[in-house]
Parts: structure tokens; C-alpha cells; sequence
């Protein structure tokens, strides 16, 4: 058995402690008193929930994460390190985990027991809970009979004790600690969705004998009913909500019942700012101190600009923008077509020109910014003669070009369209050949793309979590092919055999090196144009310290501290 | 009165089930399946088929309509797609800030379009006349969000007079902006209508009497004249109030004000429908209610006018 030493982990808290020290008391963890300022982070839209067990969405997420946590959790590097669950073990064939839980108090002072850990998992498992995400516990044995009725409980999540669950898998699967970091998989606090419950339980039963005219009150909680989560969190993380007014902010407080480093600010605010300029000016106004990201339009202007410039971070995402092909459709099912589109647009002036500098040139599918990960491959060079020569090549060998080939792109977004008429004149000017541009509503574009309609599409792709398997097993498999991810329809059986021989090696590098190859695959067949490996830009006040955010979104903002102006 | 109060409130049925229907049919042409938006680029098949089950999109348009109207007529408006909020919470926690935001712009409309329209009247075609005149044009001409930008980018990044944007605790400072944003225009229209009709009650023989008689031009101005001039501006007034309350839209998002109107754009963006829905019919309610008001408020200050 592997075990994980809990010596590293109370390092990383020593650490910690360290670091706070300079605000701190005798134990080296913050007090009142010597908590200090409001951090407060721009988000452009509301949350749609705060409750773990329902959020798919970026903005939710952030804001959860400051309130609640799960067994694991990423480091900066992207690595998965201990969160709730102190050490874990995995057994030697990969399918049974064992996670050994930290002695820690939910927000409320509850203990934290290997039962909250079963219950939440089940709770997400239960349709009445209505999440989209059940299937990051798909591998759990015994999910998928809890989920459909056919189970009271889920057989392979199994207490051990107070402080010990094990979790056994119906097969070995390497992205299994990777979904424990999903909000989704966050541990909640029983008694308090319970207690919402139980109200609306009890109201239900005195709805007859309500007879001395308590309407507005009775209104009131069944307007709550199910929604728990806007009036208090349910978690263990550094933070928990005080108010969340919709459409206007989310503000929370510390949790003085944090196990890691104590928070630094007395109140954490997310106001809401939908308009792009708008939350740019209140930056600059200084009525927020992080705004995540710097909109396109203002980009230039930050860039040039003495002083916001020093105010900017760059963040490499896990995020390509390509332009898919769809390989089984004229004139694209020929791999020296596709080769050819590949050599006929000069994509660094798409980099310099369109996009200003924004993102970096994209040299495959995988983005540099994959930790543990060695890419064998580069983009493709901008030679038009060659890119022609290849075009005659394989009409000589009978492949047939349509007069006009499709490339569609989605509505509502200026960049794509720029991008699209810069592709189509290059096309034109190197290979001769006319793409016909159409621009469609999103939720039917993606539908289109799904049923393989558009033989040219634009798409762009962000990990849900940081592993090759993410691009290349989701966006490339033939078994994906269609409404699962693959709208390029690609199909190569050496490509399959790497990825799905990937998703069954158990050690790291080895499978690295699998993936690795199945990129250099992918690109040699030259399945898609990629464009550029996606950056965001990041702006926060010099008075700020501590922020940092990732591929995977912001750390939690424990670390971060507020100074003087 | 209270006959033609009824019998106005009774209008509400077509008007609901005009707005519905027209609204429920836009959303069917319009392009953009909301539980694909919800789930995003890859969603599970099986999961986004118990979705639309679930929200009764397999059946066909007209029996989900149906269904809608049954609910509605209870008071049912349905839940969010999005939130899974309930559609009457969503309204009652916007509605006052839309309400609150009406009611200033309005205010300061009044306040100065007012004074502004009869200073105008009385010193026609002089420089204060001219100067307002144009003001009232410039107000009338610029868009709103335009003008609302000018206004943040002067008093919350130079000036650093107003905090900046959104409901703050709802302190009156956060609410100066859009009031003025949103009153701006009907502030030019009641200054206009003022003038006009103010001018053209000051040429008739009644206050040419009361002028011969030695009375003073304030009280002529203020007593006589204002009193008749009133009515037309009361109508323009009511008929602003109405579509200041369904119209805050681009003033609510530009201030970030948790209104009626932020919510509908985000629903709108989201293809929320039972949301987009619900914030329609209110807002259609709103507009029918407030022009009732308007309508009864007539035969309190134009004792001539009778209710048929």
C-alpha cells in the first residue's frame, strides 16, 4: 500500500503559519483584531447556486471554494494535495482509497466524520438533489444502482470509523482524485440542509389546522424551500456566507473555525458587475481590487497604461482555440488537405494582429501549461507553396474539393468572426479555394457541430481538470466522436490504442510518454488548425498580496492580505 | 369610477394572455435550447433528456403553454431553469429596487423639468429659454447608456463623489446616478411639454383679464396660468412613470441596480423562459396598473373629464 506521509502536509501548514506570521498571535494564526479590510472581487454574472452539490459554472465555483472543501485539492503547481482528507492510501491494483480524515469543525463547530463524508457524496448521488455532475462518481461501485433507486446506499463508499472512509472503484481510474476536487464532491454539513428540509417537512404537515392566518410566513419558507444555500453555507473552507443579495454581492465572513491558515481580511465581497466597462471603471475608481478577467477591449490600453500595467498577472490557461475539421466530410476526410489548411494560414498574425498579443501560438493540442507534461510536438510552419503543393498532391490521388466549404463560427463575438474572415482570405489567396462563412446561434452551433454538419467549425476547449485524458480521450477519441466531444469525428485505432492504453497505466511518467505520443498522432494527421493556447489576464490592486489564481481558477483567498494604499 | 376601475382591471386578462403568449412564441423561434446553454459543450445525452422531461419541453408547444397559463392563474409563475429559484421570489426580491429607481427619476424629472419648462415660458426665446431648450433636446437625443457612462466616468472616477455602482446598503448616494440617467429624459420631455402648453394658456383672455386686472405676473403665472397648463403635463408625466418602470433596463445594467430590469436581461441572455416570462407579465401588469392610475388621477384634476 502507498501512503501518503502526513509529515508533508503538516509541513505545508507550518508553512503556512509562517507566512501569516506578521499579522499574527502567539500561535501564528490571525484574530480579530488583527484582521484588517474588505477584499472584494469583481464577478460578472451572479452565482446561479452556492450549493457544491449543483454548481457547473466558473463564478459558483470560485465563490464555494472559499467556503468549503473537499478530501483533496490542488496546489498552485496543479498538483493534488491533502484538503480534508489528511493522507490517503490507494491499493496496489488502484481501486480502493482510503482516506484518512483531518481532526477539523465545519463552520457551525460540528465535527467533520467520515459520515458527513458518505452523506454528501450520496446526497449529490440522490436525483432529488438534482445536480448535473453525479458523474464524477460514476466509477464508485455501486453509483449508478444508488442513483437509479435500485440501492438504499452506495455500496463502495464504506465507513470505516469516525475519521477513516473508503471509496472502492469498479475499475482503476486515474482522473478519480482529480473529480474529488469538483465542487461537487465538497463535504457538507448535514444538520444544516437537514434542518431546511425537516422545516419544510413539518410545514407541510400543519398546512390543515393553519388556520389563524399565518399566510406571509408559510410564503416565505416555502419561497426558500430547496434553497438553503442563500441564506448560509454548509462547509469547512476559510470563509462562510453572512448575505448573498442576489444580483448584487456575496459577502462572506471568516470562519473562525478554519483547521489551515486563519483569513487575513474581516470580509470577503463579490459584487456583481455584469457590463465589461463598467466593471473596468470601478477597478479604476478603486471600488474593487481583482478583476478576473481584463476584458478584450481593454486589454491594449491596460497593457500601455504606466501604471495599470504593473498591475497585471498573467494566468496560463488550460485552454485551446482551434478550428476543427471535420474529418469525415469532403474535403477534409484527405489527411494532406487538412495538412495543407494547416501551412496556409499564418496563425502568428492571428496571435499579433487579432488577438494583440493576448494568447500564445498554440504548437499542439495539449497546452504548455499541463503539469508533468512533455509535448512532443510543433505547430505547423506558414508555407503556402507547400501547403499548394500538398493540395495538388492529393486532388492527383483523387481527392475531391467542393467549389465552397463551409467554416462556421458562433454569433456574439467579433473575435471569432475576424478570425474567420482572416482564415477565409488566406485560404483563398493560398490554396484558392472559397470557404463559405456562417454565423450560428450557440446552442444550435453546438448541436450542429455534434450531428457533424459544418465541415469547418471554430471551437475552443478549457480542462475540466489538468491530465492529457482531458483533450485528447474527451475531444479526439473515436469513441467520442459526436455529441460527446468529438466534432472532428477524428478516428486513427494507434491514437486510440495510446489513449485508452493511457487510461489504464498506473504510473504517471509511463502515461505521460503514452499521451504524449498520441499528440504527436493527432497533429501529424493533422485533425484540427489549432490556433492558441489561451491566457487570461488578471489585474489586482498593488495594496493586495497573497492572490493567485491558476489554470484551475483562484486559490482560496485565506492567504490573501490587504494593505495600506 | 369604481365601474371603470373594474372594468379596466378585467383588460388584464387579454393583456395576459397576449403577453404571454406572444412572449412564449418568440422564445419558440428564436434559436438557443436553454438546457444545452445550462449544461454546455458536451452535456450527457441522458441527462439533458431527463432535463427537458422534467421541464415538460418533449411535449408539444401548445400544451406547454396551456400548462403555463394553469399555473400562472394560480400564482404559480413557475421555477428557473438556471437557479431553480422560485420565479415570484425572483420578483419580489427585484421589484423594489426597480420601484425605489422609478420613483427617483421621476422626482428629479419633476423637480427640474418643472421650473426648467416655466422659467422658459415666462422669458421666451431668452438666453435661459434657449439654453434649457437645448439642454432638453441634448437630454432627450442621448442614449441612455451614454449618457450614464459620462455621468460614472465624471463623478465616480474624477470627481470620486458618488462610491460607484450597484445598491451599496441602499444608501441614497449609489441611487443620485441612475436617477438622473433615467429621469433625464422625461425631465426634457416635461420641460418641453410645460413650456408649450404653459405658452399657449398665457395667450388666452383669461389671463390677459387677469394681467388687465393688476394682478402680479408671478400669481398670474403660478395661479392662473400653471393650473391649466398642468393637465397635458400630468399625462406626460403618467405615461413615463409607466414606461420609466418597464424601460429601467439599460440604466439597471450600465449602475449594476438589482432591479426588474438587470434580471430580465440575464434571463434573456440565459434563455430562462419561465423567468423571461414571469418578468414580462409583471412588468406588463405594472404598465397597465400604473396607466389606470394615470387615467383615474384625470377626473381629480380636470373636474370636465367624466369616466364612460
Amino acid at each position: 500500500m502507498k501512503r501518503f506521509s502526513s509529515i508533508v502536509a503538516l509541513f505545508v501548514v507550518a508553512l503556512m503559519a509562517f507566512a501569516g506570521c506578521g499579522t499574527s498571535t502567539d500561535d501564528g494564526t490571525p484574530t480579530e483584531q488583527t484582521r484588517s479590510g474588505t477584499l472584494r472581487v469583481a464577478i460578472g454574472q451572479d452565482a446561479p447556486t452556492l450549493d457544491p452539490a449543483r454548481v457547473t459554472d466558473t463564478t459558483s465555483h470560485e465563490v464555494t471554494k472559499q467556503m468549503y472543501e473537499g478530501l483533496v485539492a490542488y496546489d498552485k503547481e496543479l498538483n493534488i494535495v491533502a484538503s480534508l482528507a489528511s493522507s490517503w492510501d490507494v491499493s496496489p491494483d488502484g481501486t480502493l482509497y482510503t482516506f484518512h480524515l483531518r481532526d477539523v469543525k465545519f463552520a457551525t463547530g460540528d465535527p467533520v466524520t467520515a459520515n458527513d463524508v458518505k452523506w454528501s457524496f450520496e446526497r449529490v448521488l440522490n436525483p432529488a438533489t438534482k445536480s448535473e455532475r453525479t458523474w464524477i462518481f460514476d466509477e464508485v461501485a455501486g453509483a449508478l444502482d444508488f442513483t437509479a433507486g435500485k440501492a438504499q446506499e452506495v455500496a463502495g463508499i464504506v465507513v470505516k470509523d469516525d475519521k477513516t472512509v473508503e471509496v472502492r472503484l469498479t475499475e482503476y481510474s486515474p482522473i478519480f482524485l482529480h473529480k474529488m476536487t469538483y465542487s461537487a464532491a465538497y463535504i457538507v454539513n448535514r444538520k444544516i440542509i437537514e434542518s431546511y428540509d425537516n422545516n419544510e417537512a413539518a410545514e407541510e404537515k400543519t398546512e390543515v389546522p393553519a388556520k389563524e392566518g399565518k399566510e406571509p410566513e408559510k410564503t416565505e419558507s416555502q419561497l426558500k424551500k430547496g434553497l438553503w444555500h442563500s441564506y448560509e453555507s454548509a462547509g469547512t473552507g476559510p470563509f462562510k456566507l453572512q448575505e448573498w443579495k442576489k444580483d448584487q454581492k456575496v459577502v462572506l465572513i471568516p470562519n473562525d473555525n478554519y483547521w489551515g491558515q486563519k483569513v487575513m481580511v474581516e470580509t470577503l465581497v463579490f459584487p456583481v458587475i455584469k457590463d465589461d466597462t463598467i466593471r473596468m471603471q470601478e477597478y479604476q475608481a478603486g471600488n474593487i481590487d481583482v478583476l478576473y478577467p481584463i476584458p478584450d477591449a481593454d486589454f491594449e490600453r491596460v497593457k500601455n497604461d504606466p501604471q495599470l500595467s504593473t498591475e497585471i498577472s498573467q494566468v496560463k490557461d488550460l485552454a485551446i482555440y482551434y478550428i476543427g475539421f471535420q474529418n469525415k466530410l469532403e474535403p477534409f476526410t484527405n489527411k494532406k488537405i487538412r495538412q495543407a489548411f494547416n501551412m496556409a494560414v499564418n496563425r502568428q498574425d492571428i496571435v499579433d494582429k487579432i488577438f494583440k498579443g493576448r494568447h500564445t501560438l498554440a504548437t499542439g493540442i495539449i497546452p504548455p501549461s499541463m503539469p508533468n507534461y512533455k509535448s512532443l510536438t510543433d505547430a505547423y510552419p506558414y508555407d503556402p507553396t507547400k501547403a499548394k503543393q500538398l493540395l495538388e498532391e492529393a486532388i492527383k490521388e483523387g481527392a475531391k474539393v467542393p467549389s465552397k466549404v463551409v467554416f462556421a463560427f458562433n454569433q456574439g463575438n467579433v473575435t471569432h468572426k475576424n478570425i474567420a474572415e482572416f482564415i477565409q482570405e488566406q485560404i483563398k489567396g493560398n490554396l484558392g479555394i472559397d470557404l463559405q462563412l456562417e454565423s450560428v446561434e450557440w446552442a444550435t452551433y453546438l448541436k450542429r457541430i455534434d450531428d457533424g454538419a459544418f465541415p469547418m467549425f471554430r471551437l475552443g476547449w478549457v480542462a475540466d481538470y489538468p491530465d492529457p485524458d482531458n483533450f485528447l480521450w474527451v475531444l479526439l477519441d473515436s469513441s467520442n466522436a459526436g455529441p460527446k466531444g468529438g466534432g472532428a469525428f477524428y478516428s486513427n485505432p494507434n491514437f486510440d490504442k495510446l489513449v485508452r492504453d493511457a487510461k489504464k497505466e498506473k504510473d504517471s511518467e509511463k502515461r505521460m510518454g503514452l499521451y504524449a505520443e498520441a499528440e504527436k498522432i493527432a497533429m501529424e494527421d493533422a485533425c484540427w488548425m489549432p490556433i492558441v493556447f489561451q491566457n487570461s489576464w488578471t489585474l489586482v490592486k498593488p495594496n493586495v498580496t497573497g492572490y493567485f489564481r491558476n489554470a484551475m481558477g483562484p486559490m482560496m483567498y485565506n492567504t490573501v492580505k490587504i494593505g495600506s494604499k | 369610477m369604481i365601474q371603470y376601475a373594474l372594468k379596466r382591471i378585467l383588460y388584464l386578462i387579454p393583456v395576459f394572455i397576449g403577453v404571454t403568449f406572444f412572449t412564449f412564441l418568440i422564445f419558440l423561434v428564436v434559436p438557443g435550447d436553454p438546457v444545452r446553454l445550462a449544461l454546455g459543450q458536451h452535456p450527457n445525452p441522458e441527462l439533458q433528456q431527463k432535463i427537458e422531461h422534467e421541464l415538460g419541453m418533449d411535449l408539444p408547444w401548445y400544451i406547454r403553454y396551456f400548462r403555463y397559463i394553469g399555473k400562472a392563474v394560480q400564482g404559480d409563475l413557475g421555477t428557473s431553469i438556471r437557479t431553480g429559484e422560485p420565479v415570484t421570489k425572483i420578483i419580489l426580491d427585484r421589484f423594489p429596487a426597480t420601484l425605489t429607481l422609478t420613483v427617483a427619476a421621476m422626482v428629479f424629472a419633476i423637480i427640474v423639468g418643472l421650473p426648467a419648462g416655466i422659467v422658459s415660458a415666462t422669458k421666451q426665446y431668452s438666453l435661459v429659454d434657449n439654453t434649457f431648450m437645448v439642454m432638453a433636446l441634448v437630454g432627450i437625443s442621448m442614449p441612455v447608456f451614454v449618457l450614464g457612462l459620462i455621468l460614472l466616468l465624471i463623478f465616480v472616477s474624477f470627481l470620486h463623489i458618488v462610491p460607484g455602482t450597484g445598491y451599496g446598503d441602499g444608501q441614497l448616494i449609489y441611487m443620485l446616478l441612475p436617477a438622473i440617467t433615467l429621469g433625464t429624459i422625461p425631465m426634457a420631455i416635461i420641460s418641453r411639454m410645460t413650456r408649450s402648453s404653459l405658452l399657449e394658456v398665457m395667450g388666452s383672455d383669461y389671463i390677459r383679464t387677469a394681467r388687465a386686472k393688476g394682478i402680479k405676473e408671478k400669481s398670474v403665472v403660478l395661479k392662473h396660468a400653471f393650473k391649466n397648463a398642468f393637465i397635458p403635463v400630468v399625462t406626460v408625466i403618467g405615461n413615463n412613470f409607466a414606461s420609466l418602470m418597464a424601460g429601467a433596463i439599460i440604466t439597471e445594467r450600465v449602475f449594476n441596480w438589482p432591479g426588474i430590469g438587470s434580471a430580465t436581461i440575464s434571463a434573456i441572455e440565459q434563455r430562462d423562459l419561465p423567468v423571461v416570462m414571469g418578468l414580462v407579465f409583471f412588468i406588463a401588469i405594472i404598465f397597465v396598473i400604473v396607466n389606470l392610475i394615470v387615467d383615474i388621477s384625470y377626473i381629480f384634476i380636470d373636474p370636465r373629464i367624466k369616466l364612460e
